[in-house]
């Protein structure tokens, strides 16, 4: 409950940066979307369904500060959060090779996803604002922040959390 | 009766993660179906919105499925236009392959048009219809014969690169086809003479594959006058082959001690390989 808690409070954090500061920084036509990267470790690191809560929560926050249809990016993230939680445990990640291909496939997942649900409610947009030469950089980007969102998630674990002690007191 | 034995409670239970990800997504496109389209909601649209949405996976997923068909039809199209525009490209190319022969022919008969023009002797232009390609000093066949006035024993010349040379004589007449005996063939002999010196002697083909003629019975007294690359031609003493017709050029000089006469090794001065148009000689003009 408590992890569910503070990844609420982080994303939020994220998401108010993201959508002020971040969402300027666009790089060949590619748009720095640190929200999305840490919101896929955080559903790795804490399973399905706090996951998908999360992910219907967050995507609900979003979905008001944009101009999409209001349950778009909450579908979005719910099936995010529950695809990626299932991997909680289940996948060995290193330092540097593992998170570099989460974070392309995220890149990946994300354009998929929206590019369907597009199709699918009939949303209007056009097929050039999914699949374009700027999504190449954005899974480069992806490739490039995700292991740092990894280190600074576990660092973040190693000072910030409170381990239960045993009797020895070790 | 407990909840937490019943089957109800044991399937939830199970598939929870399963559950409530159809809630959320189920409410979500609830959500995106409501305000999707800009515009206040009115109540009795709400029943129209459910089935709009259940409408629009079933459309959307049809749509798909017709587009994709309709795709693989446009495929089939553009494959079968591909291949038209290849055979249109392939016959075009064709077309400009035989352009640039007829070209190449046109030139080449303005330039025996020119020579035969020039030409003091009247004369028939016929043209190659057969002959070995690998054996340059065989015989050729020409597409005129006894009909268009040709006879036995005609001599034949030709211009090759602006070059006028003998070729040979006819040695068989049929009625609308002729033989052609080259200069190359062994067994046909000419009399020629140095253009330069004015020395004497008798052509003949060596008969072999390399493509020269050799001139024999010269006289010793032209060894120190003849040079190679030396003009020869014809002599005109043998009353078959009007004189200075060329023949070759002199390639070798060969003077054998055990001998009389000198021997020079000749280039003939056409490319046999590639005559294509022969004049035949009928008689002074």
């Amino acid at each position: 409950m408590r992890s569910f808690f503070w990844s609420l409070v982080v994303l939020g954090a994220l998401l108010v940066l993201q959508s002020t500061l971040l969402g300027g920084v666009i790089i060949l036509q590619a748009k720095l979307n640190i929200l999305w990267l840490v919101f896929i470790a955080i559903c790795l690191q804490n399973g399905s369904i706090p996951g998908q809560l999360v992910g219907f929560i967050l995507g609900l926050a979003v979905d008001s500060v944009t101009a999409s249809p209001v349950g778009l990016h909450a579908f979005e993230f719910s099936l995010a959060g529950y695809l990626f939680g299932l991997g909680r445990g289940k996948i060995f990640f290193d330092a540097i090779l593992m998170p570099a291909l989460l974070g392309m496939i995220a890149v990946l997942f994300d354009v998929l996803t929206l590019f369907l649900l597009n199709f699918i409610f009939r949303l209007g947009l056009p097929v050039q604002s999914f699949f374009y030469w700027g999504v190449l950089a954005q899974m480069t980007m992806g490739a490039i922040f995700m292991p740092a969102i990894f280190w600074i998630y576990r660092w973040s674990r190693e000072h910030f959390s409170h381990s239960r002690r045993g009797f020895s007191g070790s | 009766m407990k909840l937490s034995g019943s089957p109800l409670f044991f399937y939830v239970k199970r598939f929870r993660r399963g559950l409530i990800l159809a809630a959320l997504l189920f409410v979500s496109s609830l959500t995106i179906l409501f305000t999707g389209t800009p515009g206040v909601q009115q109540p009795q649209q709400i029943g129209l919105s459910l089935i709009g949405f259940v409408d629009g996976i079933i459309s959307g997923t049809l749509r798909g499925v017709g587009s994709w068909s309709s795709s693989l039809a446009s495929l089939a199209d553009l494959n079968k236009n591909y291949h038209k525009a290849l055979a249109d490209l392939e016959r075009y190319q064709g077309t400009e392959r035989q352009l640039v022969q007829l070209q190449e022919e046109n030139e080449r008969l303005r330039e025996q048009l020119g020579f035969h023009n020039a030409l003091t002797y009247t004369n028939l232009t016929v043209s190659i219809i057969a002959k070995d390609p690998s054996r340059a000093y065989s015989s050729f066949i020409i597409d005129k014969g006894y009909l268009e006035g040709i006879r036995k024993d005609m001599p034949v010349i030709a211009v090759q690169d602006g070059v006028v040379g003998l070729v040979g004589k006819i040695i068989e007449v049929g009625l609308s086809s002729s033989v052609v005996q080259p200069t190359l063939d062994a067994n046909l002999y000419i009399a020629a003479r140095l253009e330069n010196t004015r020395f004497e002697g008798l052509v003949t083909g060596k008969g072999n594959n390399e493509s020269r003629l050799m001139m024999s019975y010269v006289s010793k007294a032209a060894f120190n006058d003849v040079k190679v690359g030396d003009l020869v031609v014809t002599s005109g003493t043998d009353s078959l082959y009007p004189g200075e017709l060329p023949i070759g050029r002199v390639r070798k000089v060969l003077n054998k001690e055990y001998q009389t006469s000198l021997e020079l090794e000749l280039d003939p001065i056409l490319e046999f390989g590639k005559l294509e148009y022969l004049s035949v000689l009928k008689g002074v003009k």
